[in-house]
């Protein structure tokens, strides 16, 4: 599995209302396409938003934002680095 | 060259045919409705008009009217041929360039058919296939729907009043005339008058008995459904009735048909064996002993039906051992010695949950020249176990396979007489049989067939669908009851002297009480000098078997356990002894009257109640192991051709193999669905679940899932098991928690199913994709979307495409209906055609996505559908056309800043460039392009976009072979096995093994090319395969056995 990050940026800021909206809209794509959502970062503007998931590749998170018709910056999958 | 002809056809559902050839109309019913109506009126009409008629309430009803006529215009504008008139402001279908069935009519029947001719009517008459536009409706037009149901009731009654002419006028020849009443009657059944009009005919042609029978039903109509009693006139009528002779009926069965000997069928049906399991006697066997008066009887039943033409139904009952069967195979030698002919189905007490089997049994003796092409596509569910599923496009309803059989039995009656349908055993008849055998006796009523059934009486459960459908039939004046009585004494001496002159009855009669079985035993059992008194047929039964040699014996349970007729090759596979062994077995079971041959290496037990005493002869450990390994060798055969899930199923859950057991009643509920047998199929579904029960999870999960969701299907709704919908969403809870992906998907899909039919879109939304834009409750564009969303997700995840299937083919239909485009609807087409292989479609189909977006200014879709194209035209053999898409794609791409897909588009376009190499012989090694194929795989390993690096190496691994060149092929198709596995993509996995195969084969190992077109993923994929997968395998089998280098 990989380590795969979502970036995505928010004009105007995001509420909580639209946050959970996208989460359900992606919830089903991420379940059938053997991805799990770990955590997501949100800026405290609310105008940046980094998610991380756990997938077998990020064009597998990548898909599933198309069938979701949600957009985002960058996808991309890496590794894990903690101290 | 002037186009053929073109008919339009109204009266009954609407058709319309290009000189034979029936043309597919499209989908949408407003479309449909438009021609309908344009053909009737045949003015011009107003635009405006058209939209207040079709579109009441639609924002841009123009656009719904031009986008019906671009439909229309389609199916019937052929060349020269453009009878579709659409101006600027009017829209008129030229009726003096087609020929419309309804204006034929009403030019010959103008005004009032008294006036017409006996000939035009008789015309008229025969273009009548049903109401005007049936099924035609289109709810919410209210002007339209006005207009419509304003005609059918105007034809309807044109059509009544026809038929009444012809009846009056056709008195020299009473068939006709008959046959116009009835279907007079059949179109309005509270017409009193029709009543007494086909009475007076059935009068004159001195048939009483359905005279009155007609009699008796008009006052049960009058009675109970308007509360009035028989007018005067229906009174005289009756008294008309019984003024009439009587026929004498003929003594003899009687011949008909044709009489010079040259009709096909009428020839085959005579050439028409015994049924298997209903044999002429031997000259060995004892003779049929005191059913002198009961076979007097049966007999007779065929005589009144030849006389009357009309059905004949009898029952013969009795205890077990009481010579039912041998009966009836006297009966059917009677009516084959009368130039008759008998088809039956055997019915075993093992197969209740085999849906029809008895039927369709049957119905495979029926001579090919009985089926016409309809009769055969209503039937195909029925008769085809190629392994294969039968034609979808067949019936869509139960009513329409019945009446497939009662069609077809109809004309095999029509061809020859005498005709006797038997089945014997009914108290062991699955309830799908029963109804169908209930309405061909309904039906066929007047018709000259004979149904002969036999039953045990003390086996047939009150309440039980068999006694319901038995104590209708007795509400019938045609059922007639043969109760067959134990033998006197003086009877029994005839049997027992039958069976050696020497013995003495007294004894034989004391112990066997004259059931006609017992005495038989007992009496072989003092021939042999065996003297004891068993306490009943059972017991004689029993000590029979245990007297045979051990060879013979042991082979007994086996051959009991397999439940039906069996053959050798079975048996041998199944006992796993060698064949002489068990053919030399075979032979002493024979001799000893045990078995006996029913057809080339089939064999049966002589008596049921013998194969009961054989089954429960061993203990039952063995007998636990005797059905697991019918269960393995039956499945095992499953998996190369006829397919017998249910028993498969039965004999796994009787051996203790319960996940065996439940992925057989997956597949048996199934074929339970093909036929419309959804009883059996609840119950099999049933079954299976408590069979998954103590399976560990990663077993029981899938089974689970699949079994559930076969009550979702919206046949299934009637008993449908409560909390159905929370069992779901625990079981794909608990499949996410598993990591199961594709019993994730699976739930998802029947959760999806539940909420759309109980219309929470919102719901079915957060199922599939689009949550947000699905709150708006019951709007079909938003439904559709919806549906189609999802069928796109599975397609692309390779997941559950029978669901997508289902769930695009809705959204589809609901698009169509209301006129709507929708880019994410055509997409869920085009991924199912291209799924499906059909490619010119799925080509088709793309290009409407890329065209919608443009239009609505949404390009969302827009580069997943060029790349897709790509892919449709390389698996079209037109690497041209890939590598000029795959230039566009990429370079749209790059505008729209999508890395990903401009790097697939050039891996795509560089195979496609290669291929037009080859084609075209201008190099072996076409270096520029291998390099940009290395490039973007280069690429798309950065983006780590893994399911299009299996797509593009799976490609490429083609285009390595097609050369030669299985080193270079080697590491793209490990690379594409490898991403099928990590991404769970059964066709892409499928395929890859394939592509490993062929290297194999390529290499001369074709063994190990075996092995792997053996290995799981391609024999028992998790679901139907995508065509291209398919194509890859068939190619990979014919290198292995050698056809192809």
């Amino acid at each position: 599995m990989a380590h795969v990050i979502l970036e995505r940026s928010f004009d105007p800021p995001l509420t909580d209302e639209t946050f959970g909206e996208l989460g359900a809209r992606l919830s089903p794509c991420l379940d059938r396409s053997g991805v799990r959502w770990i955590r997501s970062h949100m800026s405290r503007d609310r105008r940046r938003l980094i998610c991380e998931f756990e997938a077998p590749d990020a064009g597998a998170v990548r898909d599933a934002l198309q069938q979701a018709r949600l957009e985002h910056e960058r996808v991309w999958s890496g590794e894990l680095v903690e101290p | 060259m002037t186009p053929p002809q073109l008919h339009i056809r109204l009266l009954g559902p609407l058709e319309v045919l290009d000189g034979d050839a029936r043309l597919e109309l499209p989908p949408s019913k407003k479309a449909r409705a438009l021609l309908a109506y344009l053909a009737v009126t045949g003015r011009p009409h107003a635009r405006g008009a058209l939209c207040d008629l079709f579109w009441p309430e639609v924002n841009d009803p123009r656009a719904g009217l031009r986008w019906a006529l671009s439909k229309l215009r389609g199916v019937v504008h052929d060349g020269e041929r453009r009878p579709i008139c659409a101006g600027r402001n009017q829209v008129e279908l030229a009726v003096d360039a087609v020929d419309v069935d309804l204006h034929r009519v009403q030019s010959v029947v103008s005004g009032d058919p008294a006036a017409a001719s006996t000939e035009a009517l008789s015309e008229a008459i025969r273009a009548f296939r049903g109401d005007f536009a049936e099924g035609l409706d289109v709810p919410g037009c209210h002007q339209y729907e006005a207009w419509c149901l304003g005609t059918r009731e105007r034809l309807r009654n044109l059509r009544l009043s026809i038929h009444a002419t012809l009846a009056g006028r056709l008195r020299n020849d009473p068939d006709e005339a008959l046959s116009h009443a009835l279907s007079r009657l059949s179109l309005d059944p509270f017409s009193e008058e029709a009543y007494i009009a086909a009475m007076d005919l059935l009068a004159e042609a001195g048939r009483v008995d359905q005279g009155m029978a007609l009699y008796e039903r008009c006052r049960r109509m009058l009675s109970e459904d308007l509360g009035v009693p028989p007018s005067d006139e229906l009174r005289s009528a009756r008294r008309r009735l019984r003024t009439q002779p009587r026929p004498v009926p003929t003594t003899k069965v009687a011949r008909s048909t044709d009489p010079d000997g040259t009709d096909g069928l009428a020839g085959a049906l005579a050439e028409l064996p015994s049924p298997e399991h209903l044999p002429a006697p031997e000259d060995d066997e004892p003779p049929l002993v005191g059913r002198t008066s009961e076979l007097t009887s049966l007999v007779w039943v065929i005589e009144r039906s030849l006389s009357d033409e009309a059905g004949g139904l009898a029952l013969v009952v009795g205890e077990a051992g009481i010579g039912k069967t041998r009966l009836l195979r006297e009966y059917v030698q009677k009516v084959r010695a009368a130039g008759g002919w008998v088809l039956s189905g055997p019915v075993f007490e093992t197969e209740a949950v085999r849906p029809y089997g008895p039927w369709a049994d049957m119905l495979r003796q029926v001579p090919e020249g009985a089926f016409d092409r309809e009769t055969r596509s209503g039937l195909s569910g029925l008769l085809e176990h190629t392994g294969s599923k039968p034609d979808p496009d067949g019936p869509a309803e139960r009513a329409q396979l019945f009446d497939a059989v009662a069609r077809l039995l109809r004309r095999v009656v029509e061809a020859r007489t005498p005709g006797l349908v038997v089945l014997d055993d009914i108290q062991w008849l699955d309830t799908s049989s029963i109804a169908l055998l209930h309405y061909v006796t309904r039906t066929l009523a007047s018709t000259p067939l004979v149904l002969a059934l036999a039953a045990r009486g003390e086996e047939i459960a009150s309440g039980s669908a068999v006694a319901r459908m038995l104590r209708s039939l007795d509400e019938t004046d045609r059922l007639v009851r043969v109760l067959l009585q134990r033998l006197d004494a003086s009877d029994t001496e005839t049997l027992v002297h039958a069976v050696d002159a020497e013995l003495d009855p007294t004894q034989i009669f004391a112990t066997s009480e004259g059931n006609p079985l017992f005495t038989l035993a007992v009496a072989s059992s003092v021939r042999e000098g065996i003297h004891r008194t068993p306490a009943n047929i059972e017991e004689e039964l029993r000590d029979r078997l245990e007297r045979l040699e051990p060879g013979a014996r042991s082979l007994l349970p086996w051959a009991a356990a397999l439940g039906r007729a069996f053959d050798v090759p079975t048996l041998v596979q199944v006992v796993e002894r060698p064949t002489h062994a068990i053919v030399e077995a075979i032979g002493s079971l024979e001799r000893s009257g045990i078995l006996r041959a029913t057809g080339a290496d089939r064999f049966d037990f002589t008596h049921s109640l013998l194969r009961q005493a054989a089954y429960g002869q061993p203990s039952e450990p063995v007998r636990r192991q005797i059905h697991r390994s019918i269960a393995g060798t039956l499945d095992a055969a499953d998996r190369s051709g006829g397919r017998m899930p249910g028993a498969v199923a039965h004999h796994a859950e009787l051996g203790g193999l319960s996940e065996v057991a439940a992925g057989a009643y997956v597949e048996a509920a199934e074929e339970c669905l093909w036929v419309f047998a959804f009883d059996e199929a609840a119950t099999m579904v049933e079954r299976g679940l408590s069979e998954v029960a103590t399976l560990p999870d990663e077993a029981r999960i899938p089974l689970e899932i699949r079994l559930l969701q076969l009550h979702t299907f919206r046949s299934m709704e009637a008993g449908r098991p409560e909390g159905l919908e929370a069992r779901i969403r625990q079981v794909t809870e608990e499949a996410r928690r598993q990591g199961l992906r594709q019993a994730v998907a699976r739930g998802h899909a029947c959760l999806m199913e539940l909420e759309y039919q109980r219309g929470a879109y919102d719901e079915a939304g957060r199922n599939s994709l689009l949550s947000a834009e699905a709150g708006r409750d019951g709007e079909p564009a938003t439904a559709a979307r919806t549906l189609a969303e999802t069928a796109t997700c599975l397609l692309l995840l390779d997941q559950a495409p029978e669901e997508a299937r289902r769930l695009g083919s809705e959204a589809l239909r609901l698009a169509a209906e209301h006129g709507e485009e929708i880019d994410v609807v055509a997409l869920a087409g085009a991924l199912l055609h291209h799924y499906e292989g059909e490619l010119e479609k799925a080509s088709a189909d793309f290009r409407q996505v890329i065209r919608l977006g443009r239009r609505h200014k949404d390009r969302w879709w827009e580069l997943p559908a060029m790349t897709r194209m790509i892919m449709v035209e390389l698996d079209r053999g037109e690497p041209d056309h890939a590598r000029e898409r795959a230039r566009e794609t990429e370079k749209l791409a790059e505008q729209m800043d999508d890395a990903v897909e401009a790097a697939f588009a050039r891996g795509l376009g560089a195979i496609a460039g290669e291929r037009v190499r080859i084609g075209e012989n201008l190099t072996q090694d076409g270096p520029g392009g291998m390099d940009a194929l290395t490039a973007a795989l280069h690429d798309l390993r950065e983006l780590d976009s893994l399911w299009r690096i299996g797509h593009v190496q799976a490609y490429a691994a083609e285009v390595e072979l097609q050369q030669g060149h299985v080193d270079a092929a080697r590491p793209r198709v490990a690379e594409a096995l490898e991403v099928a596995r990590t991404l769970q993509r059964p066709s892409l996995l499928a395929l890859a093994r394939a592509l490993w195969a062929r290297c194999d084969a390529m290499e001369g190992d074709l063994e190990s090319a075996a092995r792997h077109l053996n290995t799981p993923e391609i024999t028992q994929p998790e679901h139907r395969l995508a065509r291209r997968a398919r194509v890859g395998i068939e190619q990979a089998w014919a290198a292995a056995e050698g056809k192809t280098p």
